[in-house]
């Protein structure tokens, strides 16, 4: 097995120490950081997204790839320069609507995301509709991605985009909405741009949003 | 719910051919407040805004048996307020909770539950206490003591993106960390019937979290434990469990826990849950909580219900949403399950 495949190998088990070793090694034997993500990173988490679209992987091992990817890319990212330091496939802000504490699909997602080449905002849990209009106008996002795990939060994903409306903000940036309780349809209804029924079909709908 | 509403409860929980279908709701504090037009904190806080909150619902829709029935609940607050977690109240919403078991090794310094003087333990004990002969004597039973499941609680104690981690990390520490929390759990429950006395004959647990996992790690890590609390009390109990969340991966494991109710998410079908549960299991269930039950129109509920009940039949079913009511499900669609469920029952 080639060193890269090692790594990718590393990253598909979770091993987070290892991957962050390979990477290293990697590095020292002369790889270009900015290949190592295309090579390495991107490759090993659409395998992680394919297993758990299968059914082959579950929340569990989906969150100890990501932990694993982000050991190697917060390695690479500090050693980025010039136009690869930039360049990135979007700006996303994540967020679990006001009253839900969840943090598990935000999570999930964001990770999943930070490993397919986007740049994460992360606004945390419970956050108000204020804050993600703030966050809006800071970073100037391409899409914003919300959870809510609850049937009685996810009513709040509606609050906030009718507060991005009326703070003039809702044309600027792409919306995406998912969660355990949350549905293509209700994402329909409460006027978001599109719904990810897990953290893989997320990845390929912020490329798909982006993209268009 | 009144005591002829719970022996048809237990009578389609036992499946022993109910004289006719029940229609029964999970309807606590993430819709009460709302649908009355009071502030969550008058209705945690205030016995006597519960008391009537509790009435004016039971009086509003007497054909729902009403579940569990005058539940002396603080949203998913009480079982992690007595597990050291810090409880979050707003005025709208019901409470969060954060996480504070920031180390699974820190669990060997945690002091065993005491389940009648630990957080909110004490104040639901408090509300039963003072509250049971009022209930009684406006003509209602208590017949169901309520816990949240050990996975659920164990997410709240660590937060759950660590604890699933955990799952792979630690399975030792966790294996250890849900001993812990299901010999609470069972104290709290027995505290309970204590409290409450005769009239409880059955256990209600909720914990999504097994939908989350694998069915190896369900095997592991919630089918013991949950087999441990349902057979803490008498086998004639009715024992019910509620997990809206993905159970598909583990459904034939679910006959072996045992409990008799089953309320699951509106995602599978009804058909699936009874076969792949070899038929031992009453489904509580399941219209879609939110698209039909709050979004729909009355017309769109009845004509929902009326569906389900065709797929169901009369045996061995007991009509809900899929989870429990959510915030907003206007009461004129209630009513509307009710009707359907009538106009069933007459034919």
């Amino acid at each position: 097995m080639g060193l890269f495949e090692e790594m990718q190998q590393a990253i598909i088990e979770g091993k987070a120490f290892l991957a962050r070793e390979l990477t290293q090694k990697a590095l020292a034997e002369g790889t270009k950081p900015a290949d190592i993500f295309p090579l390495v990173i991107v490759p090993a988490m659409n395998e992680v997204g394919r297993r758990m679209r299968d059914c082959e992987f579950f929340i569990p091992e989906v969150l100890i790839a990501a932990r694993a990817s982000r050991a190697a890319t917060d390695l690479l990212r500090p050693l980025l320069v010039g136009d690869e330091a930039v360049r990135s496939a979007g700006t996303v802000v994540c967020c679990t609507v006001k009253g839900d504490l969840h943090d598990i699909g935000k999570n999930i997602v964001a990770m999943m995301l930070e490993s397919a080449g986007f740049r994460i905002i992360d606004l945390g849990v419970d956050v108000a509709p204020e804050n993600v209009a703030e966050a809006v106008r800071r970073h100037q996002p391409d899409l914003i991605a919300m959870s809510a795990l609850l049937t009685t939060t996810m009513v709040n994903m509606k609050v906030i985009i009718d507060a991005l409306a009326a703070a003039g903000l809702r044309d600027q940036v792409k919306i995406m909405v998912g969660g355990a309780a949350v549905t293509e349809d209700w994402a329909r209804s409460i006027g978001a741009d599109g719904y990810g029924k897990d953290a893989p079909a997320a990845v390929d709908l912020a490329r798909s949003l982006v993209a268009a | 719910m009144r005591i002829e509403q719970w022996q048809l409860f237990k009578k389609a929980a036992k499946l022993q051919h109910p004289e006719r279908v029940p229609l029964s709701l999970i309807m606590d504090s993430p819709w009460m407040p709302g649908h009355l037009g009071i502030n969550h904190l008058d209705y945690y806080f205030d016995p006597d805004v519960w008391f009537e909150s509790n009435l004016k619902v039971l009086k509003e829709f007497p054909e729902v048996i009403v579940f569990p029935s005058w539940w002396a609940e603080y949203g998913m607050a009480i079982e992690p307020s007595a597990l050291g977690c810090r409880i979050h109240f707003a005025p709208d919403q019901p409470p969060g909770q954060i996480a504070t078991l920031l180390r699974l090794e820190d669990l060997d310094q945690f002091p065993e539950v005491d389940f009648r003087a630990d957080g909110l333990m004490c104040a639901a004990l408090h509300r039963y206490k003072t509250q049971k002969t009022r209930i009684q004597e406006a003509g209602y039973t208590i017949p169901v003591i309520t816990a949240r499941g050990p996975l659920c609680s164990a997410s709240f104690m660590r937060g759950l993106t660590p604890f699933l981690m955990d799952l792979l990390d630690n399975p030792e520490g966790v294996h250890k960390l849900l001993t812990f929390i299901t010999d609470a759990t069972v104290g709290w429950l027995r505290a309970q019937a204590e409290v409450i006395g005769d009239s409880v004959e059955g256990v209600f647990i909720l914990d999504d979290i097994p939908g989350f996992v694998s069915r190896k790690h369900y095997q592991e890590f919630a089918h013991p434990y949950l087999k441990k609390i349902f057979a803490s009390f008498p086998k004639e109990w009715v024992k019910v469990y509620h997990n809206d969340a993905n159970i598909e991966p583990f459904l034939e494991d679910l006959a072996d826990v045992g409990f008799d109710v089953l309320n699951f998410t509106y995602k599978l079908d009804l058909a699936e849950v009874r076969r792949r549960t070899g038929g031992k299991i009453c489904p509580m269930g399941n219209i879609p909580p939110v698209e039909i039950g709050t979004r729909g129109s009355p017309q769109e509920v009845k004509t929902a219900t009326l569906e389900l009940l065709r797929k169901a039949g009369r045996d061995g079913i007991i009509v809900s949403v899929g989870g429990g009511v959510s915030p907003g499900m206007p009461g004129a669609n209630i009513s509307a399950m009710a009707e359907a469920v009538r106009e069933f029952n007459s034919q």
